[in-house]
């Protein structure tokens, strides 16, 4: 018999799954890179990633606490939703900035370890199945 | 400054401000048809939600890269 997941956890499910996949993509990368390049490569790989994953875990937690607050207010919803954009470009804007002017990274590495960031979450969505959600 | 650098610093301000319309457009869609489908089904708003997050996630996921590259074209080889 197949074991069933209630309803109501599996968005939830689907965030963590693809948090996870971009997590484990961005660690692989940065192992890569440590491989092939050396460490001076692989902090700003590194780096980039992070910034990627921080971008991730901050829209999962604003939805989050939008689940806990608001069960049926739709325009709080969009406020909530459209809050965590603003928020997120800033944060990244931020870190990028704070990556390659006060730390100085190699700009090439940062940002393909950022890049790749954003490519794991879009495939972390894919895989884990965003459609499949219903309730 | 030389007209190369100018270049540079315009083609980086394109990049960020054209993938911040793209996204702009899209969140905006987006959010037009949540509204729609909470007006007609009230019921359904905690499932849309997710979905509204979900597909904003992916939705700004490339205006984001567009934002790192512009972060490249002006910190790297344009400063």
């Amino acid at each position: 018999m197949r074991a069933t997941i209630p309803q109501h956890k599996k968005p939830n499910l689907l965030m963590r799954r693809a948090l996870l996949v971009q997590w484990v993509l961005v660690w692989t990368a940065v192992l890569v890179a440590y491989a092939a390049f050396g460490r001076a490569t692989a902090q700003p790989v590194m780096s980039g990633g992070l910034i990627a994953i921080s971008g991730s875990a901050l829209l999962w937690l604003r939805w989050w606490q939008s689940n806990k607050r608001v069960q049926a207010d739709a325009q709080q919803a969009v406020r909530a939703v459209y809050r965590t954009g603003l928020e997120r470009f800033v944060l990244v804007v931020l870190l990028l900035a704070l990556g390659l002017s006060y730390f100085k990274h190699a700009a090439a590495a940062l940002l393909a370890g950022f890049v790749l960031g954003q490519l794991a979450w879009l495939i972390g969505i894919s895989i884990s199945g965003a459609s499949k959600i219903k309730d | 400054m030389d007209m190369v650098h100018a270049v540079l610093y315009i083609a980086g301000a394109l990049m960020m401000g054209l993938g911040a319309l793209g996204a702009s457009i899209g969140i905006g869609i987006l959010g037009g048809r949540f509204l729609e489908g909470a007006a007609r089904q009230p019921e359904l708003i905690p499932m849309l939600r997710t979905q509204f997050f979900i597909v904003m996630g992916l939705v700004d996921a490339v205006p984001m890269i567009a934002v790192g590259l512009a972060m490249y074209v002006l910190f790297a080889v344009a400063g």
